[in-house]
Parts: C-alpha cells; sequence; structure tokens
C-alpha cells in the first residue's frame, strides 16, 4: 500500500471500484431543471442487484458491481471492457430524501429534487 | 453549454457514423456478437446479413435539454462485420438491458458421401 496522506478504511472500499470518469465508463447525461435533477447514466448489461447508490453531503455516488462469469469464452474479438466502477456527480441543493431512480434498456434514470430555497429574511423588531 | 459534437458535426456537413464496443464468441454453432447499445430501443435497431457482412444500425436519440453534462451522442451508430458461411436463416438477435446478442449460426457444410462400390 503505497503511502497515502490521510489514509482511512473508508478509501480500501473505493479502491475496489475503479474510477469511471478516466475510463469513460458510465457515460452520463445530467438535466437540470428549475425543481429537480435528471441523470441518465449507460450501462449496459448491468443487473439492478449489482448496482448501488448513495447520497451524501450533495454528492451522489454510483457504484457497479462486476459480474463475476464463470464461463470460458472463446472470444474472437473482445472490446467490451469488464469490472467495477464508481463515480460521483456534485449536485448542489439536491433533496437526498427525494431519490427515484429506474433502470430500462441499459440506462439507469434517476430524478433528484431540489432542496427548496428557504426564505430566510426575518425581521427584527428593536425593543 | 453547447454540444461539442454537434459543431464538429455541422462543420465537417457530413453525417457521423458512431461505433459502439461489442464482443465476439465463438460457439459451438458458430458466433455469438454481444454489443453495447444502451437506450437504443427494437424500433430503433435494423440488422442485416449480406455479402457476407452482419450490419448493426442503431439509431439513439436524445431530448433536446438544456443539459449540466453531456456524454452521450446522440445519432447513427452502425457496424459492419464480417462472417463467412453463416446461414441467413439461422440468425437471431434479442434485445436485453442494452445489450444486442446476436447468434449467427455457421452453414453446414456439405459433406459428400462417398460411396464404396
Amino acid at each position: 500500500m503505497y503511502f497515502m496522506r490521510n489514509y482511512n478504511l473508508l478509501d480500501e472500499f473505493h479502491n475496489m471500484f475503479n474510477d469511471a470518469f478516466s475510463s469513460k465508463m458510465l457515460k452520463t447525461d445530467i438535466i437540470e431543471k428549475e425543481n429537480e435533477y435528471e441523470l441518465n447514466i449507460e450501462m449496459p448489461g448491468v443487473l439492478k442487484d449489482n448496482i448501488e447508490l448513495d447520497f451524501k453531503e450533495s454528492y451522489l455516488t454510483i457504484s457497479v458491481k462486476e459480474e463475476k462469469k464463470n464461463e470460458d469464452l472463446k472470444y474472437i474479438r473482445k472490446e467490451r471492457v469488464s469490472g467495477s466502477y464508481s463515480r460521483s456527480y456534485y449536485l448542489d441543493m439536491a433533496d437526498g430524501e427525494n431519490i427515484s431512480a429506474k433502470l430500462t434498456d441499459g440506462i439507469l434514470n434517476i430524478i433528484i429534487k431540489k432542496l427548496k430555497k428557504l426564505d430566510t429574511k426575518r425581521i427584527i423588531s428593536v425593543e | 453549454m453547447y454540444n461539442l459534437n454537434k459543431v464538429f458535426d455541422e462543420f465537417f456537413n457530413q453525417e457521423v457514423v458512431r461505433s459502439f464496443p461489442l464482443d465476439v464468441v465463438e460457439t459451438k454453432e458458430g458466433y455469438k456478437v454481444i454489443a453495447e447499445l444502451a437506450g437504443v430501443t427494437k424500433e430503433n435497431l435494423n440488422i442485416s446479413y449480406e455479402n457476407d457482412y452482419l450490419v448493426i444500425e442503431a439509431l439513439k436519440k436524445l431530448d433536446d435539454n438544456q443539459y449540466l453534462i453531456n456524454e452521450r451522442s446522440s445519432g447513427k451508430y452502425k457496424r459492419y462485420l464480417f462472417f463467412k458461411e453463416i446461414d441467413e436463416d439461422g440468425i437471431t438477435a434479442k434485445l436485453e438491458n442494452g445489450l444486442l446478442i446476436i447468434d449467427l449460426k455457421r452453414k453446414e457444410s456439405l459433406k459428400k458421401r462417398i460411396v464404396i462400390a
């Protein structure tokens, strides 16, 4: 284990997953609407059970586990990349309690509602 | 935020045809093609076999939106794969979870039976 500053046990977990962004996996589109964010993430061939989605402090993190196959396939051509991948997205003002996700045709569609801006103006009376 | 891909497409004034990753595996009956086509539906998919070439054509449609991030490319996807001696009637395809799986059967070789007189 090479020297890492501020190393903690959680890093060990993340090291199991490759960074999706640098390897061009989990191609994502993010649309920002007035009241919500919509994400469409490509993950062809991935099953629901191998997807982990979590939200913490405005960061949405997706982790996709590789399906280990015992097949002994005779490849004539191999272009598809396999492996476990993880990726995080920063979504300002996103409401972690209001997230829905659906997997269709190899695309994970996620909708996250935005937190309502608090009307913080208060008038203080002077005694 | 403009779509950089679109800028290049329009500049070269050609219809850009994109590629997609696929695996080809040898099977007992012939071959199996596993192609990644996330978000493509049956209606936007065209598969044909002609002159020893398997042609896979797909159309990805993306809604016109204001994207914060746009990594997925919409448009035409097409690939040609060379397969010799395939039984044209023995090609099956299915679309599952964004994967296109095509099974090709090898043509039954015409064995010549030599009769011993």
